[in-house]
């Protein structure tokens, strides 16, 4: 057997592996079992804890760095969103799916909005995250896009 | 045996055989924008080599080579997230290849100027999921010849209809994309088909991420040319506007019908700006 045959043998089972796996991971609703939900509170506790005068979305399927800076675009172009904070405004946690947003007034976020620029950038804004004296408050944005 | 090339290369020459390129790939970079109004614009620098001239599966003559040292420019403009409009245009900044001639000595062929250009209709079907995303794509496609009449040609300046389907999934760790095409183009010009598998790992370093993907090319011409190319592929955000890849691949089974060269290799790099 010469090396090219043997290539092209090792290529086409690599592709259906492939499309076993790919298959395989269409059965799987959660593929990534650490960004659970306990753990993204967790993550999202400590970053407001750490972070005053921000607030946290979890934007389903935000998990590719390169698509997710459409989410910085978007929402970072909102009246409410300190710019000069964090990039433009904007933190991207591509492993629990969190968009940290630097707000300049609390009173001033408007859900509406920024459900919508997460809907334009290619995600699906699911619920927010905010500190009230110091417990962790969640609201859903599911409806508001 | 020199009787037999001298014969083919003639038929080659006749014909002004070129070498099919248009693929399934869109910029930017496959990945971008994502986003509603994003635009974007990629300049990628091909290099490519093939060692041998070929007849059926078997090398009929070597030391005859092809080098081609393309420019590609390409536009992405993304109107919603579900429907993107993209346009390929190459620039053959040098391209010989070398044919024997009826004596049996080394004829050499230059090209260079303005290749075809490839209109895409990429419509994206996004999903997202608790840690994976993905998107099926349907991409009409349509080829428009504006190359040259130089010795002989790189792109072959037909029109072509292509269709395109493609399904890519990526998790925080991993990256699954397949794509399958299918070309007609106008006159004596062979069918093309392609299908490609690339597999990936997503990297976060030194402040920005990137991946890397094993990509896997085969291409069919109805004709009854064969191509699988398959190697290495980095991307890397430099940051949200400048992005960069560069990658090699290397032709592990090839097949020609008519005389043409084969056993190639290509070299990619290039760099994007995303709005």
């Amino acid at each position: 057997m010469n090396t090219r045959r043997l290539f092209l043998e090792i290529a086409v089972a690599a592709m259906l592996a492939a499309i076993i796996c790919v298959n395989g991971f269409a059965l799987g609703e959660n593929v990534s079992p650490e960004a659970t939900e306990d753990a993204r509170k967790v993550a999202a506790k400590a970053m407001l804890e750490g972070n005053p005068g921000t607030v946290i979305l979890y934007a389903k399927g935000l998990c590719c760095p390169s698509c997710a800076i459409g989410v910085r675009k978007m929402v970072s172009k909102l009246d409410f969103v300190d710019r000069s904070r964090f990039n433009k405004g904007v933190e991207l946690d591509t492993k629990m799916q969190l968009v940290t947003v630097a707000i300049t007034d609390p009173e001033g976020v408007d859900l509406d909005a920024v459900s919508k620029a997460i809907d334009k950038a290619g995600y699906d804004p699911v619920r927010i995250y905010s500190l009230e004296a110091g417990k962790l408050s969640t609201a859903s944005l599911e409806g508001t896009k | 045996m020199s009787m037999r090339i001298s014969y083919r290369a003639a038929v080659l020459l006749a014909l002004g055989a070129g070498v099919p390129t248009a693929m399934a790939d869109q910029p930017v970079f496959n990945e971008m924008p994502r986003w509603s109004n994003g635009w974007g614009v990629q300049f990628v620098e091909e290099y490519r080599h093939e060692s041998d001239l070929m007849s059926g599966g078997e090398v009929i003559a070597s030391g005859f080579a092809e080098d081609v040292h393309v420019m590609h420019v390409e536009g992405v403009y993304t109107w919603d997230k579900s429907i993107r409009m993209t346009a390929k245009l190459p620039f053959v900044l040098d391209a010989r290849r070398e044919l024997p001639n009826e004596a049996g000595e080394k004829l050499v062929q230059r090209d260079e100027g303005i290749g075809d250009l490839t209109l895409a209709l990429p419509l994206k079907r996004y999903f997202n999921m608790d840690g994976r995303s993905g998107s099926w794509t349907f991409a009409p496609q349509v080829l428009v010849p504006l190359s040259g009449d130089d010795e002989y040609e790189v792109y072959d300046g037909a029109w072509g209809q292509g269709l395109s389907l493609g399904y890519e999934t990526e998790t925080h760790d991993y990256i699954i994309a397949i794509g399958l095409s299918s070309w007609v183009f106008e006159g004596d010009e062979p069918s093309l088909s392609s299908a490609s598998l690339d597999l990936g790992l997503n990297l976060r370093m030194f402040g920005s991420s990137g991946h890397v993907k094993w990509e896997t090319d085969f291409i069919y011409e109805d004709d009854g040319t064969e191509k699988l190319y398959v190697g290495p592929h980095l991307y890397w955000k430099i940051n949200d506007t400048i992005h960069m890849q560069i990658m090699y691949k290397q032709e592990v089974h090839a097949r020609r019908n008519a005389l043409d060269h084969g056993n190639g290799s290509q070299l990619k790099a290039g760099f994007a700006f995303v709005y």
